[in-house]
């Protein structure tokens, strides 16, 4: 377990420094100037700026001095708003964390509940009901689904009910939580209840559980203790990267519901070509996703001991 | 990604139209009951109430604050080197140069309470007031302005405008293009700048010639006085101004809060010198949510006071009674043609061809039926936001719209025969920015070229810095482009176009042209300076290097309770006269 931990761990280095590589060397291709206003500017102060970020050196240096700082925990500046890199994520991401958490949470939970339900009243309108908000989450995008929220909960149920219970913007209160979080959960709930639902059927026509049956023992305690437990097994593989696209469709859900998260750097570093800030979120996505992927290979083999980690390597 | 975009886009509008058309409908019989119950001399409070100016959004409900949305974080704020809109419109509120710009643009005593202007015009001896005062306690004197206005023009500062104010201040174009290795050369320039403190109270500014509106350029942010040891103390242009503690203020208001990509808040500055005329609104918030349709459901939810409006938000207002408000905004959307050899043709090169690419595109049907908004039809490249429409109305039309299809049709071949050109071979690189509306534009005229000219287009959509980019590598034969003013003066429009100016993209120059613009620049007296203007803007358009295609303008709306707000082309947004409706 150490060693292949150990192992992942130096993989996951690897695969951090090559995606450094690449984007270093792919955002310096991108045509435009990181100062560029529109208007044109003095000659010499746009030498003076150059020299300033080191952008006058040669693309190599600049990715040697990139690499040596970034070991040192320098992260750069950036070049459109002069905070630190460091700062700006210090700053932002904490938001786009709890958001992502408490979508998570709610994705889960909900996501395995109505799978569950599905799967033992199957063929009912229960299970039909599960399946078609299933459907649902798959087929609308969370914007949609923030975009329709807002207007129907945030705007037009005050004017039914005579008081606000969601604010419609911000990231302040409980209730302002609910609603960034639902519509960004919304995709994740979909596939794990669909996925909860097949597992649990599969299960549930296992021998063990006829045996169980015959036991006499009660309907509770087969689904919970027996059928969920090994059922749950497939959700767990699918939640890693489902890490990743709720980090990556925070951007847009944050957007609409005004929370100062750290999905827009990512859009409009790229936008005005500030290099160091593309660097940093990259590399700081890149690196969480890594490691997410890694915990959850971890988490596996705590779930189902027939798992040993060491023999996935062969 | 883009089709369902516009499905959510579609089906939120249907949504809310038919919400609205309801609104719309309950709210008529109450305003008929309102008028009935004020004409029998007896309104009830809540009929008196419900008699709004704006509409019906009553906007926040704290008395002692609005809020209006900003759309996006001022990048930085610091004085000298900004260059951005939205960190201009909070430094507008919080500090004060010599002079500050009136509701109707008018340059009045700001921290200068009057100034003596020597014979010529060319030096101007500013006498400050002794009662202003930073935040942090210290007066504001001559010593401020002489390091802000050294620094702005220092290389190394990297201030992106100081290459447009240069040109005004004796010895600014030479500090600004000395070596910046040269240590010993940069404080010998940075001594010869013509900026002198006197005394604490006096300041004496040389320019290189008259400048008729000099005095409107000292309210520019970029004029702004910067204390030194605070500067110094905030680790200078790398630290300055990055949050609301790390700068210093002196205007009507201060920031008080900034928490970044979400607020800033500013607040009644008590011991601004004229804090009795300004500053009437105890704090006022600046959201920053840059969707449209959120800022909207802000709005109508009582979030937001004030925000601006797409075009279809402002019909939808609009059918629920509500009276929005519109300004021009001093931008000017144009065609710049690349009339050197690294165009695709030769064509491009003649006047007639581009005058009759200009006039094929029908400007008022791209802005009414395609992107469906109130943009006027350019009648020349300044538009009427300028000298409050005093330069435009001198000046005329001078692009002539009324050809019929034939004649420019005609004008196109004639112009390609003089330039020895098969119109049939020509293929356009038409290059615009990302988005739908540049989509839309982009079809629009291709549709008409090819329809009138019977030529082929092929559109580049790009980001804004690739497209900038491509304007300076002249990789285009035609560019949509916009350019908004940096103060009130038909020259910040004529002067880019000057031979080899770094915002003429087009390789097009007259000596005639550069003459009339020296000209005017030195000319102090107001009407032989607009008088040169007007020659130069004709000659312009006689040649088309550029195809100017609509002035801008822009819708927003305000709650009711939320009245005096400033907007126009070089004022945008200003609360400091704006007032809370009891």
């Amino acid at each position: 377990m150490a060693r292949f931990i150990g192992k992942r761990l130096i993989y996951s280095v690897l695969t951090i420094f090559l995606l450094l590589t690449i984007t270093f060397f792919m955002m310096h291709l991108m045509p435009g100037n990181p100062f560029a206003t529109g208007k044109a500017i003095n000659e010499n102060v746009m030498a003076a700026l150059e020299a300033k970020y080191g952008l006058d050196k040669p693309l190599w240096q600049q990715f040697l001095i990139y690499v040596s700082n970034a070991l040192h925990g320098d992260f750069g500046v950036s070049y459109k708003n002069g905070r630190s890199v460091t700062s700006i994520i210090a700053e932002s991401f904490p938001y786009s964390a709890e958001l992502g958490i408490r979508a998570m949470i709610f994705a889960t939970i909900a996501g395995l509940l109505l799978g569950i339900l599905a799967a033992v009243k199957r063929n009912t309108v229960w299970d039909s009901g599960s399946m078609f908000i299933a459907l649902l989450g798959v087929s609308m995008p969370s914007f949609i689904i923030g975009a329709l929220l807002q207007y129907f909960l945030g705007l037009k149920l005050p004017e039914l009910i005579g008081f606000r219970l969601f604010p419609i913007t911000g990231w302040n209160t409980e209730m302002s939580k609910i609603l960034p979080a639902f519509a960004l959960g919304f995709s994740t709930l979909s596939v794990v209840s669909r996925l909860m639902r097949t597992s649990m059927l599969d299960v549930l026509n296992q021998d063990y559980i006829k045996t169980a049956k015959a036991k006499g023992l009660s309907q509770k305690k087969i689904i919970w203790k027996h059928a969920v437990r090994n059922a749950i097994m497939p959700i767990v593989t699918v939640l890693g990267p489902q890490v990743a696209a709720i980090l990556t469709g925070a951007f847009v859900v944050e957007n609409i519901f005004g929370i100062p998260g750290m999905g827009r750097f990512f859009v409009t570093s790229i936008q005005n070509n500030d290099f160091t800030l593309i660097a940093g979120t990259t590399l700081f996505y890149g690196a969480f996703l890594v490691i997410a992927n890694l915990v959850v290979d971890v988490l596996y083999c705590f779930i189902d001991p027939r798992v040993k980690l060491a023999e996935k390597e062969g | 990604m883009k089709k369902a975009l516009a499905l959510v886009l579609a089906l939120t509008m249907a949504l809310s139209m038919a919400a609205c058309g309801g609104s719309a409908s309950s709210s008529a019989p109450a305003s008929a009951a309102g008028s009935e119950a004020s004409s029998a001399a007896d309104s009830t409070p809540a009929a008196t109430g419900t008699t709004m100016t704006n509409g019906a959004y009553p906007g926040t409900a704290d008395p002692e604050s609005v809020s209006v949305n900003l759309a996006s974080e001022p990048p930085e704020m610091c004085s000298i080197t900004t260059t951005d809109a939205n960190a201009i419109t909070v430094l507008r509120h919080t500090v004060e140069g010599l002079t500050t710009l009136d509701g109707e643009n008018t340059p009045v005593p700001g921290v200068a309470e009057s100034w003596d202007i020597n014979e010529d015009g060319t030096v101007y001896t500013f006498h400050l007031r002794s009662d202003s005062v930073w935040s942090n306690g210290t007066p504001v004197t001559a010593a401020d302005f002489v390091f802000a206005w050294t620094t702005l023009f220092t290389p190394t500062t990297g201030a992106a405008y100081a290459g447009t104010w240069a040109p005004y201040i004796a010895g600014a174009s030479e500090l600004l293009n000395t070596d910046i290795e040269d240590t010993a050369a940069l404080e010998a320039a940075q001594e010869a700048l013509g900026v002198k403190a006197i005394d604490d109270t006096t300041l004496e500014v040389t320019l290189t010639q008259p400048c008729e509106y000099f005095l409107s350029l000292c309210a520019f942010p970029n004029f702004y006085p910067v204390n030194e040891d605070f500067w110094n103390s905030m680790n200078g242009v790398d630290g300055y101004a990055l949050d609301a503690d790390a700068m210093l203020y002196n205007g009507p208001y201060v920031v008080s809060e900034w928490q970044h990509e979400d607020h800033l808040t500013i607040s009644k500055n008590e011991n601004y010198w004229d804090a009795a005329n300004k500053g009437f609104i105890p704090n006022i918030n600046f959201a920053m949510i840059s969707e449209s349709s959120t800022a909207l459901n802000s709005f109508q939810g009582g979030e937001l006071d004030m925000i601006g409006l797409a075009g279809d938000q402002k019909q939808l207002l609009e059918a629920e009674g509500c009276t929005p408000g519109q300004y021009d905004d001093g931008a000017v959307g144009y065609l710049e043609f690349n009339t050197t050899e690294s165009a695709s043709t030769a064509a491009l090169a003649n006047a007639k061809v581009r005058t009759a690419l200009t006039l094929a595109i029908n400007a008022e049907s791209l802005c009414r039926d395609v992107l469906q908004n109130s943009f006027e039809v350019a009648d020349g490249f300044t538009p009427a936001a300028v000298n409050e429409g005093e330069y435009a109305a001198q000046r005329g039309n001078l692009i002539d719209r009324t050809m019929s299809d034939e004649e420019i049709k005609a004008l196109f071949d004639e112009g390609c025969e003089e330039a020895g050109v098969d119109p049939s071979t020509i293929t356009l690189k038409y290059v615009t920015d990302e988005g739908d509306s540049a989509y839309q534009t982009a079809a629009f005229i291709q549709n008409q070229w090819a329809e009138k000219l019977g030529i082929n287009m092929e559109v580049n959509q790009m980001t804004f810095q690739s497209r900038l980019d491509a304007q300076t590598n002249k990789d285009f034969d035609v560019v949509f482009a916009l350019w908004s003013p940096d103060y009130n003066d038909a020259l910040t429009y004529l002067d880019m176009w000057m031979t080899n100016n770094g915002n003429n993209h087009t390789g097009w120059g007259s000596e005639e042209y550069d003459e009339l613009i020296n000209q005017a620049f030195a000319e102090a007296d107001t009407q032989a300076h607009r008088d040169l203007l007007v020659q130069a803007e004709t000659l312009l358009m006689e040649e088309m290097p550029i195809g100017p295609i609509y002035f801008r303008t822009r819708d927003y709306i305000c709650s009711d309770k939320l009245t005096g707000v400033v907007r126009n082309a070089f004022q945008d947004m200003l609360l400091t006269y704006a007032t809370i409706n009891a």
